[in-house]
């Protein structure tokens, strides 16, 4: 009989197998208990770095506001409080909060380059600690150009190897703010000197580009302001036209009047839809093209944007540093130098017209002269062709001169030579022909001149000069002017009579009969030296260009007059002068270069003219467009020579898209007294203007404490 | 042809080694049990935490959020009153219900001496949230402290988004 044959084992090999199944799962819960746990955790670092990473923000925007240039270059802790404190070095920023929990987190910003002084980040190389991130922050806001946001090589060197090249760009005005959060047990304690995290951290990288949102509340959104009379010469037909950026109220202030005016003095077309414009009757001398124009009493109480000079960004005496002195293309291509003021120069060319000065540019070298003149390393020099790639101060010289003047040999002229005049000829006759001839040069001559009140009736300026009667002259002021002889004959009688045998209302009033003779168009337009050489060369050939590298500024400033005889090119660059203003030779060849803009700041003391005139030889002459984007501001006069009396020169466009104040005074002493100063008087074919406060920031020294930023761009890295 | 006594005797060994078998398989089945049993014990409450802490989170966050969204658009009546005057009382403090927990948080705001005047001053924003026991930093039995906390700075802004 068989019997069933037993397997010893088999119970506890099954146990075992059951065992180890059950160890499986034992192991399993025991990896997936400290998982879940760790999930939660990483979801906690998430959080956690992120609320540090947006502190970074909150602290550095309120830094910004405080000061406009801060790079995190304060010095030590700036914050210390028992749960936060705060520590800047070099352009580097180090923030560790502590919550209520103890949990602790961290954040950290790095501004500072690393390579070498300045270039790009305003920073020295760092001698403190250093984050090792290779995320850089950048502030432009104080530059009108976009610059390259950066980033840093990975090595533990760390550098910015260069500044300009990058994957993309904070526009003007902006900033780059590139904050990394930490947390984990390397953030739990935290040295100031040493205020790298010490230990494994969790990092959240944030970034965003902020630019300012509140332009609009930095100035009163007119196109242009003038403290005198505004007035506006177009082509027959066309108008005045004046829009807001951002669709706000297009509108034009003026504390005088303002007119548009056709040939012939017939009423022009103001065209501003929905607009409003401010005279100081509340009246227009134009036609309402929109028809929907609203005309408003201008409120002496109500101030015009006060840019004082104290405010201004202008070039540092002590950095970059051009001779002042008059610099003149030769056609061969030489640039000469005199040391003199333009006028002194005029003077002295007209009867030296050979002289050669210093040749300071030859054979494509800068030579500096017999006067060893330095060349400052933000000016590069090319045939006919001066580059502005940083600030640049006009330094006065041991011979007192003060102006910068940049023309061709045979000058500049802002106009075409006047055929009604008598050229040549400096005497008081010829002045007082060519001012009888031309209403706006009387109006403009009289109304900022001091008479002696000798025999005025009241409330006039004027002179006596014949002792009485019909030849008597007197004024009544700016846009009012009225003189006692009302016939022609009569009023070129006074007139000569005061400039031949009045001396002292010359030297009252601060001037030369040469001079006045030079600037109404008596010996020619003014700028037109006339010295016969036989040279050619024409403002339109020459260039004067403002190239900036990315992220900086290049502001030309001088301590005393500017006259450039160029076509002025660039971007994101502003002159600045003591005294007066002129460009000649400023409209763009649209033709080589369609819808190029002049992006250039201006703000002279003294009057400021611009003019597009284009010799185009034998006497003929054409006025060529412009289109300027930026900030114009003069405590004088604004003149935009683009059109003439002459009917057979072609007038050129005006366009300015930023803002045209003339403030007609000091802006520190808030409004001026009187309206004889502060006009505006643009002669073109057509004139667009177009109000955008953005160029505000481009010249400002510090920023408003109204000022606000948003957020235009926004990631989050890891 | 087996032997009688010979085979009485293996058959008496091999029923002793099977109850020796038995127990040890028996012993080992309650200790794997019983380890498995605490682990699930163990697991469930690791995983009820991490939920709780993920939830805390969510409270924190949210409630944050609103927090520095209430400070930057605060009516301009009552700017001055949060900005100008340190506060005593929690900014903001409630409870919120996710499943069965109640959660509770608290937000408070304390001034952050940056020398800057107004409207460019800083607050840092702390929040506490906490579940099964009254008080923050209070503990449980089987699962250690519930809270969660929390800080970030704001930045003043008067009239203007962002």
């Amino acid at each position: 009989m068989g019997f069933k044959r037993r397997r010893p084992g088999i119970v506890l090999v099954t146990v075992l197998m059951m065992s180890i199944l059950i160890a499986m799962f034992i192991g399993a819960a025991i990896l997936i208990g400290p998982r879940t746990l760790g999930l939660a955790g990483s979801q906690d670092s998430a959080l956690t770095s992120t609320a540090a990473a947006e502190s970074g923000f909150q602290y550095a925007v309120m830094k910004i506001r405080e000061n406009p240039n801060w790079r995190g270059d304060g010095s030590g802790l700036q914050i210390n409080t028992p749960d936060l404190k705060v520590v800047e070095s070099s352009g580097y920023v180090w923030g560790h909060m502590t919550a209520p929990g103890g949990s602790t987190s961290m954040f950290r910003i790095r501004f500072n380059f690393e390579n070498g002084d300045g270039n790009g980040d305003h920073l020295s190389n760092s001698t403190g600690p250093r984050t090792q991130t290779p995320y850089v922050s950048l502030n432009n806001l104080f530059n009108a150009s976009e610059a390259v946001v950066p980033r840093a090589t990975n090595d533990s060197a760390s550098t910015v190897p260069d500044p300009t090249v990058g994957d993309y760009s904070v526009p003007a005005h902006g900033i780059c703010l590139l904050v990394e959060g930490l947390t984990g047990p390397g953030t739990r304690t935290f040295d100031p000197a040493d205020p790298e995290p010490k230990g494994v951290v969790q990092s959240k990288i944030l970034e965003a580009i902020f630019v300012v949102s509140n332009l609009d509340d930095l100035a009163t959104d007119a196109a242009a302001m003038s403290n005198g009379d505004l007035v506006a010469n177009v082509s027959d037909k066309k108008q005045v036209k004046v829009e807001a950026k951002g669709g706000g109220v297009p509108t034009v202030r003026s504390r005088g009047s303002f007119k548009v005016e056709w040939p012939g003095g017939a009423q022009g077309e103001y065209h501003a839809k929905g607009g409003t414009v401010y005279t100081k009757d509340g009246s227009l001398g134009a036609k309402d093209a929109s028809g929907d124009l609203t005309l408003e009493v201008e409120d002496d109480n109500d101030p015009f944007y006060e840019l004082a000079w104290d405010d201004l960004k202008t070039a540092d005496p002590a950095g970059e540093t051009l001779a002042a002195g008059t610099y003149v293309w030769w056609q061969d291509g030489t640039l000469h130098y005199y040391d003199m003021d333009y006028d002194t120069f005029a003077s002295h060319i007209k009867a030296n017209p050979t002289d050669g000065g210093d040749v300071v540019f030859t054979g494509g070298t800068w030579t500096g002269g017999a006067a060893g003149l330095t060349r400052p390393d933000t000016l590069e020099v090319s045939s006919k062709k001066l580059t502005v790639t940083g600030d640049l101060y006009v330094e006065p010289t041991a011979a007192g001169t003060k102006d910068l003047t940049i023309i061709p040999r045979e000058g500049a002229p802002v106009e075409p030579p006047d055929a009604d005049v008598i050229e040549g000829s400096s005497d008081g006759n010829s002045l007082a022909i060519a001012l009888a001839n031309n209403l706006d040069y009387r109006t403009s001559f009289f109304s900022s001149q001091v008479g002696d009140g000798s025999d005025s009736p009241t409330g006039t300026m004027g002179w006596q000069t014949k002792g009485g009667g019909a030849a008597d002259i007197w004024w009544t002021g700016a846009g009012e002017l009225s003189f006692s002889p009302t016939d022609y004959d009569n009023q070129i009688d006074a007139m000569t009579d005061l400039f031949t045998n009045f001396p002292q209302f010359f030297t009252t009033n601060g001037f030369t009969l040469g001079l006045a003779l030079e600037k109404f168009g008596a010996t020619g337009a003014e700028g037109d030296l006339r010295l016969e050489t036989g040279d050619t060369t024409t403002a339109e050939d020459l260039e004067l260009n403002f190239k900036p590298p990315s992220g900086k500024s290049a502001t030309l400033s001088s301590d005393g007059n500017i006259r450039i005889g160029a076509k002025l090119k660039g971007k994101g660059a502003s002159i600045t002068s003591v005294g007066t203003l002129t460009v000649v030779g400023a409209g763009a060849d649209l033709e080589a270069t369609p819808n190029v803009e002049e992006g250039v700041n201006m703000y002279a003391q003294g009057d400021i003219t611009i003019s597009t005139l284009h010799d185009k030889g034998n006497d003929k002459y054409e006025f060529k467009d412009i289109k300027l984007k930026g900030l114009v501001y003069t405590w004088g006069d604004f003149h935009a020579k683009l059109g003439s009396d002459d009917s057979n020169t072609k007038s050129g466009k005006f366009g300015l898209e930023g803002t045209l104040v003339a403030f007609g005074g000091d802006p520190a002493q808030g409004k001026p007294n009187n309206t004889q100063k502060g006009q505006i008087h643009i002669s073109a074919e057509e004139v667009k203007l177009k109000f955008d406060p953005a160029y505000l920031l481009s010249v400002m020294k510090t920023l408003p404490d109204n000022l606000q930023f948003k957020r235009t761009a926004w990631t989050a890295y890891r | 042809m087996s032997r009688p006594g010979t085979g009485g005797t293996n058959r008496t060994a091999i029923a002793g080694f099977n109850l020796i078998e038995l127990m040890l398989a028996l012993t080992l089945i309650a200790i794997a049990a019983l380890t498995l049993v605490a682990l699930s014990f163990t697991a469930v409450a690791s995983r009820e935490k991490a939920e709780s802490i993920s939830d805390a989170m969510l409270v924190a966050e949210e409630q944050l959020a609103l927090a520095v969204y209430s400070i930057e658009t605060i009516p301009e009546a009552d700017h001055d009153a949060f900005w100008d005057n340190s506060l005593t009382a929690p900014f903001s403090e409630g409870s919120a219900r996710i499943g069965p927990t109640d959660y509770n948080f608290r937000v408070e705001a304390t001034d952050v001496p940056t020398g800057t005047l107004a409207p460019n001053r800083l607050r840092k924003l702390d929040i506490t949230v906490w579940w099964w026991s009254e008080n923050p930093g209070e503990g449980r039995v089987g699962s250690g402290q519930l809270s969660y906390s929390a800080s970030r700075l704001v930045r003043e802004i008067r009239n203007a988004p962002i």
